[in-house]
């Protein structure tokens, strides 16, 4: 993961670092209405460049070479079954020297290839602009096609879904704190005068409360009954 | 000692605890009978507070005079009528011991919301025992009563469902004396 974050910085900060101004604009794209006009920078060649920082940053192969030691060839022999009669002419022979061949080339798998480190472009040489040329345009330099091997900037193996998740989660779990530090105080005021003020609330809400119950009673008196005389005075 | 029969109060008689169980008679009833919701949901909000309002009302009615009003066709006063009488003062006529019934019918009446339910009767049924109570006439009408004793019980009635009050009669005493308002309580005879 490290490894893949490092990849994408770094080729953003190429990608970045490849974007030049034009020479006699700033970097907003305004031009400057006195610069002086300063001498295009050297020329050199962007694939010298390119194959020096490859060679930099390439590591040699840990693949043995296949091929045994280059062995001196064996001496040419002389022929000895016609006699000759002259004298023998002695024929200097070469001086032999054993052929060194290149060391073999191994391509490794490209699952090992470094990549190599894009080099930033020599800035173009623009053509002069006038001070007083505001309509142009300002042109982005591009590096050169040659310039270096075109690299994807989003590594294929970053587990992108992953960071993003824990991210959302973050987010969501920083969002909740703050949204439960920012509602509590109020939640807790609210409850506290639900439970002080019951009189308030049944005067706000009187289908809550008992109603207004009018009980009226009449009392009808019956006719008295008959003395019934148990002793009599 | 006695308490006077002036003073009575009707929790004396009737505790609220069969008022309550009136109430709930009352609410069963409206149920099965498919009663109105209204009259049967006021009576539950009104069930605490029938005993106290009855009673309240009980405190205003002439509960002694109602019973003198029977008093007529005792046959000590039959006689004292026929006597010919002064007419400054009075005729004093003891009575004898006698029993007698008296029956109030307490008319409830609920509303709430603006809206009224119909009146739920109920039936208060007094049962007195007079004894030795002095009764003053003048020209046909009771106007003292005094001494005596009276033994009152009460029982509590909704249609015909009864509910007895548990309470043994109250021992009351006449007192000193009641006078009635001019010309006084007329007797009727039957």
């Amino acid at each position: 993961m490290r490894h893949g974050s490092f990849r994408l910085i770094s080729g953003a900060v190429m990608l970045i670092g490849s974007v030049q101004p034009v020479a006699g604009q700033t970097t907003n794209g305004v031009p400057p209405t006195d610069t002086p006009t300063r001498a295009p920078p050297p020329k050199i060649d962007p694939r010298q460049v390119a194959d020096f920082i490859k060679g930099l940053i390439t590591p040699k192969p840990r693949v043995t070479p296949t091929a045994p030691p280059s062995q001196p060839p064996a001496p040419i022999p002389v022929s000895t079954a016609v006699p000759r009669t002259d004298p023998p002419k002695v024929i200097p022979r070469p001086a032999i020297t054993p052929v060194q061949k290149p060391a073999p080339q191994v391509i490794p798998s490209p699952a090992v290839l470094p990549r190599p480190v894009p080099t930033a472009a020599p800035p173009p040489a623009a053509p002069p602009v006038s001070p007083g040329d505001a309509t142009l345009v300002p042109e982005l330099a591009s590096p050169p096609p040659e310039a270096g091997i075109p690299l994807p900037l989003v590594p294929q193996s970053a587990p992108f879904p992953w960071v993003l998740l824990a991210g959302l989660v973050a987010v969501a779990a920083a969002a909740g704190y703050g949204l439960r530090r920012w509602f509590w105080p109020k939640l807790t005021l609210d409850c506290r005068i639900d439970s002080a003020a019951p009189k308030l609330i049944a005067a706000a809400h009187p289908l809550l409360s008992a109603p207004d119950l009018l009980l009226a009673v009449e009392i009808e008196i019956g006719a008295p009954s008959t003395p019934r005389i148990t002793a009599a005075n | 000692m006695l308490s006077e029969f002036d003073n009575l109060a009707l929790d004396e008689l009737v505790p609220p605890e069969c008022f309550d169980a009136a109430a709930e008679q009352m609410r069963e009833d409206l149920g099965e009978q498919g009663g109105g919701r209204l009259k049967r949901a006021l009576a539950g909000l009104a069930t605490p507070r029938i005993a106290a309002a009855i009673g309240q009302k009980f405190r205003q009615i002439d509960v002694l005079g109602s019973f003198a009003k029977g008093w007529a066709d005792a046959p000590e006063l039959a006689e004292a009528a026929a006597k010919p009488e002064s007419d400054e003062q009075p005729n004093f006529v003891r009575l004898g011991k006698f029993e007698q019934e008296l029956d109030l019918f307490p008319m409830l009446s609920l509303s709430a919301w603006g809206l009224t339910a119909e009146p739920i009767k109920f039936t208060l049924n007094l049962q007195s025992e007079f004894e030795a109570v002095e009764v003053g006439l003048h020209k046909g009408y009771l106007i003292q009563l005094g001494g005596g004793f009276c033994r009152l019980a009460a029982t509590l009635k909704l249609g015909p469902c009864m509910f007895p009050s548990g309470i043994p009669p109250k021992e009351l005493q006449i007192g000193r004396g009641r006078h009635f308002q001019a010309p006084g309580i007329p007797l009727i005879k039957r």
